[in-house]
């Protein structure tokens, strides 16, 4: 099985996609991200840390200290109002792409 | 809404940057907890799975980096973390620290101090459009005049016919007595002004109301606007003074209004304004005398008309004036030539004293050269024993770049302290200018305070230092010495050739250029000396003297001089006055009129060369009291102060001038075209010249150096005077005399204050304060400037010495007499200074010829003066090079040896 490095912005969309459900901690984020995708999207886990950083610094998510599974200090990140519009809009920008790309690909082949 | 999201959270991390960092190491370490705990979970050994989890990570450092970027407040982390280390390196080096920062903070604190005077001084007058005002004035190059004042009759006439300007305004200032309703009696000067003054200088009335059409009725002109400064003085800002009276000259005026500061911008000292009129009927007769000069005409230009064009609208009306003329009237307009100028203040303020300011500001611009020097110096003598901290800085990883940017924090930290050391220091220099010199230096400014414009000034020049010495101090880091980490020394790394040669050449720059400031400070002094030493042709000694003005209550000629007489005979009667005179102005402290000599016969003067001449009216034992001789015929007598005799003295100058060859006693004289017999003044008596218009004139048509033609008449009821000075010869002290003078006085008329009082000797000598505080401040810098230059030898020489500890050890040990080392030592500091004097030398003599205006018999290019700097200068580096070659021969061999 051939793993894919996230396309440029996607990683920020799959995190906001994961906050929505769940606050979750860096470590959950890479799981989710493993799961979810079914191991067929490979992220550098430490990658995540200057991305969350980007969208907490924008406003899209905030973060609080919490107790993790293993009883240890652990920061959870949770979507903010703006996250979530921001989601939506990159959600329909994203499928629209997707679709139109999927056309492309459709009448060429 | 991001970009306000982004800008919140950068300032919130800007200011927890410890707090940041440990959080995000916090939350690695968690995650990678968690991965091993699921690795370990996996069935692998713990350190497999730590390794196998740190792979997955990624670079946990190059994470980090990225995080911080994210954050937006990496740069600002780097500056701070420069700062830091900056800061400790400097509390490090103490000595190097306080030495750049007293060295640049003195030259700093010099350069602010001239540029508040500049701005001050030189800035635009603080009303509206200032460069719009300007002033009429004319040159009269037939008779070596400059600047000739105005009169009511030109004003009337191009106000009348131009259209160039918005407002035209007399302006005329003149000293009167004011005695105000609680009794003070003082004396003030007020300013004489036109309707359109006020609106001209675009200034609204503090308090009150300014003057209008009704108060330029000529017989309702008793009303009187205050100044603000008098009014916050004298009326203690009471607002109830509006429609209180004041006594001008003992008449009564109604005060209408206060004016705002910028009214008075160019007369600090004023305390009110008149309105100024005339009668309507003489309006003819004034058109008429147009170039009698007694008044300032001040106008606005219209926007968009050019002061070239508006002087063409005042030479057409000049011609015009010149074409209907009378024959008589065009001979005399011939002769003087009125040329129109009109010029803006600033210009004037700048071509009145703006020159000495600048050379003031180039002087202490040189200062801050040497001592930018110095300090360049003492950077790349240290940036020597640094390189060994550059090379294992970089070694381990530091890119040149971080390495430059802290070179640049360093220097730029040193700068910005001596930058407010040395605006601490101009404010109490100021301080200091403002309490003693301000007031010779420069006339029309009371106080010179620092200004927003002159910080801003000293900051970009400290950043201009900053960037300067930065760059040099940054040439060890550019050149990349990796091998100075492989020498594994830092202490014993010597400086290379060309390097020595560099601060070799910048010390005798320093020499060169201190040399030119001193000759430059040394010339002035002797010009100075020089001015003081000119005889004066009399004898000021044991002469008081203090002025009166007559108040218009003495309404006749005889009131006048019955006033006169009353005055001598009740200050005869004083114990210790041995003779009392009285003169119109005073001999080399005032200013003296001119006036129009014609010859009794017309044919007489058409051989005589253009020369303009002074007048002065004196009484009788004027020329007794002064001592000054008599050349031929007599002085005055009681009797040529009667009514209607039209006596003379005229000086041996202008004997010599109009009458060549012949006796002037006998010869006749007038002032008056017409020439009419009645008009004509007989010479009686020649007396020796006298420096009568200053010390160092130079105001004749030729504009060589020397005094004009003096004409003394007696004050009689032909030529009665209300203003006066009064010369009183006596061996009591000033203090001692005054107060029985002032009883005296207040026996005649209560009401009549004294001003300019003081000795005539000081006086003659304050008149050339206003050099004496320019060339004392030009001492200070050249004096800075040859303190500085020593500091440099010193610490050149020094360093060189215990750069050679070890060789002049080796050679004393071999035997090298100690006064071969010391000889040695000094050699080089002397070389040094040689070399640099002889560039100095050669700078001094070009530069020279600029000071020539200000100096007074003196040749800019005096070998004295040349000499006795050169010489002094060599001996302090002499002096600063010893101390380090004493030193050098007091090395002892076996410990010079031992050392590493």
């Amino acid at each position: 099985m051939t793993k894919h490095i996230f396309p440029q912005g996607a990683l920020e969309l799959v995190i906001l996609r994961i906050l929505q459900q769940d606050a979750n901690h860096g470590w959950g984020i890479a799981q989710k991200i493993h799961l979810i995708s079914n191991d067929v999207l490979k992220v550098e886990e430490g990658s995540l840390y200057p991305a969350l950083a980007r969208m907490v610094q924008k406003g899209w998510i905030q973060s609080e200290w919490g107790t993790s599974e293993n009883n240890r200090r652990a920061k959870y990140y949770s979507l903010t109002k703006l996250g979530q519009k921001r989601l939506n809009s990159e959600k329909k920008n994203w499928e629209a792409m997707a679709a139109a790309i999927a056309t492309i690909l459709g009448t060429e082949s | 809404m991001e970009v306000i999201h982004w800008m919140r959270s950068w300032f919130a991390n800007l200011f927890r940057p410890k707090g940041m960092h440990d959080d995000l190491a916090e939350e690695m370490e968690h995650h990678l907890s968690m991965a091993i705990g699921k690795k370990v979970a996996e069935g692998l050994s713990p350190k497999e799975a730590r390794r196998e989890a740190l792979k997955e990570f990624g670079a946990v450092e190059r994470i980090k980096e990225e995080c911080h970027d994210a954050w937006g407040t990496r740069l600002v982390m780097d500056l701070w973390r420069d700062l830091l280390l900056s800061l400790r390196l400097l509390k490090k080096n103490k000595g190097f620290a306080l030495a750049v920062l007293l060295t640049l903070g003195l030259c700093i604190s010099g350069n602010t101090i001239v540029f508040s005077i500049l701005d001050e001084v030189l800035g635009p007058p603080s009303y509206p459009e200032p460069n719009r005002v300007v002033e009429i004035y004319h040159s009269m190059p037939g008779m070596g005049i400059e600047r000739s004042n105005s009169s009511i009759g030109l004003y009337l006439d191009y106000s009348e016919n131009t259209t160039a300007f918005e407002q035209l305004a007399l302006v005329d200032d003149t000293g009167l007595n004011i005695s105000t309703d609680d009794g003070a009696t003082m004396r003030g000067l007020g300013l004489r002004v036109s309707q359109d003054f006020f609106e001209m200088i675009r200034v609204r009335p503090l308090i009150g109301q300014f003057f209008e059409a009704e108060h330029f009725v000529h017989s309702n002109n008793r009303h009187v606007i205050l100044t603000e400064s008098f009014w916050r003085t004298q009326f203690a800002s009471d607002t109830d003074v509006i429609g209180q009276t004041i006594k001008l000259h003992s008449r009564p005026f109604k005060v209408i209004g206060v004016a705002p500061r910028q009214a008075s911008i160019h007369f600090p000292e004023l305390r009110f304004f008149q309105a100024w009129t005339w009668n309507p009927n003489t309006v003819d007769l004034l058109k008429s005398r147009r170039y009698q000069n007694y008044t300032q005409i001040w106008g606005r230009l219209k926007p968009g008309i050019s002061v070239e064009q508006a002087r063409a609208q005042i030479s057409a009306l000049d011609r015009r004036f010149y074409n209907e003329a009378p024959q008589t009237k065009k001979d005399r307009l011939d002769r003087s030539r009125p040329t129109a100028k009109l010029e803006t203040f600033q210009e004037s303020r700048v071509k009145s004293i703006g020159s000495r300011l600048y050379l003031l500001q180039a002087s202490v611009l040189l200062v801050l050269l040497i001592g930018c020097i110095n300090v360049l110096n003492l950077q790349l003598t240290r940036s020597l024993v640094r390189i060994g901290e550059y090379a294992m800085r970089r070694s381990l990883g530091a890119s040149r770049i971080s390495l430059l940017r802290q070179v640049f924090t360093e220097n730029l930290i040193l700068c910005m302290g001596s930058c407010a050391i040395g605006i601490v220091g101009a404010w109490i220099g100021l301080e200091a200018i403002n309490q003693f010199v301000a007031q010779d230096l420069l006339p029309n400014v009371s106080r010179i305070e620092i200004s927003s414009t002159t910080i801003a000034h000293t900051i970009f020049l400290t950043i201009c230092v900053a960037i300067v010495l930065g760059f040099f101090s940054a040439l060890p880091v550019l050149k990349d010495n990796q091998s100075a980490l492989v020498q594994g020394a830092s202490r014993k790394t010597t400086a290379s050739k060309p390097l020595k040669l560099f601060r070799s050449i910048l010390v005798s720059m320093q020499v060169a250029v201190s040399l030119i400031l001193l000759v430059g400070a040394g010339l002035l002094l002797q010009s100075f000396f020089n001015a003081l030493r000119t005889d004066t042709g009399f004898d000021p000694r044991s002469v008081k003297t203090f002025g009166l003005e007559l108040s218009w209550d003495y309404g006749s000629e005889e009131a006048v001089t019955s006033f006169y007489d009353r005055l001598k005979e009740s200050f005869s009667e004083i114990a210790g006055v041995e003779a009392i005179a009285l003169t119109e102005f005073l001999p080399t402290v005032s200013e003296f009129y001119n006036w129009d000599v014609l010859l009794a016969s017309p044919s007489d003067e058409s051989s005589l060369g253009k020369v303009s001449s002074n007048y002065c009216g004196v009484s009788d034992g004027f020329f007794e009291l002064l001592g000054i001789p008599l050349v031929e015929g007599r002085t005055f007598r009681p009797s040529d102060m009667l009514d209607g005799v039209r006596n003379v003295v005229v000086d041996r100058r202008f004997a010599d001038h109009y009458f060549p060859g012949r006796n002037a006693v006998g010869q006749q004289i007038t002032n008056d075209a017409a020439r009419t017999p009645e008009s004509m003044w007989t010479i009686v008596g020649v007396v020796e010249d006298i420096t009568h218009n200053g010390l160092d004139r130079r105001d004749i048509a030729s504009s060589a150096r020397g005094w004009c033609p003096l004409v003394y008449l007696p004050l009689n009821s032909t030529n009665t005077l209300r203003e006066f000075h009064v010369l009183i010869e006596t061996d009591r002290s000033f203090e001692d005399l005054m107060p029985v003078a002032r009883a005296h006085l207040r026996g005649l008329d209560p009401l009549l204050p004294i001003y300019m009082p003081g000795e005539l000797e000081n006086m003659i000598v304050g008149s050339v304060d206003g050099r004496r505080a320019f060339v004392f401040l030009l001492g200070i810098l050249g004096f800075m400037a040859l303190l500085l230059s020593a500091v440099g030898i010193y610490g050149v020489l020094s360093y060189d010495v215990s750069q050679y500890t070890r060789e002049i050890g080796l050679r004393i040990a071999i035997g090298s007499p100690k006064n071969l080392v010391l000889g040695q030592v000094l050699n080089q500091g002397l070389a040094k200074a040689a070399f640099g004097s002889g560039l100095g030398l050669v700078g001094a003599w070009a530069l020279s010829k600029y000071l020539t205006d200000y100096l007074y018999q003196v040749n800019p290019i005096d070998p004295i003066a040349y000499f006795f700097v050169t010489t002094f200068l060599l001996v302090v580096v002499l002096i600063a090079s010893y101390l380090p070659a004493r030193q050098a021969t007091r090395i002892c061999p076996m410990e010079a040896l031992r050392v590493d």
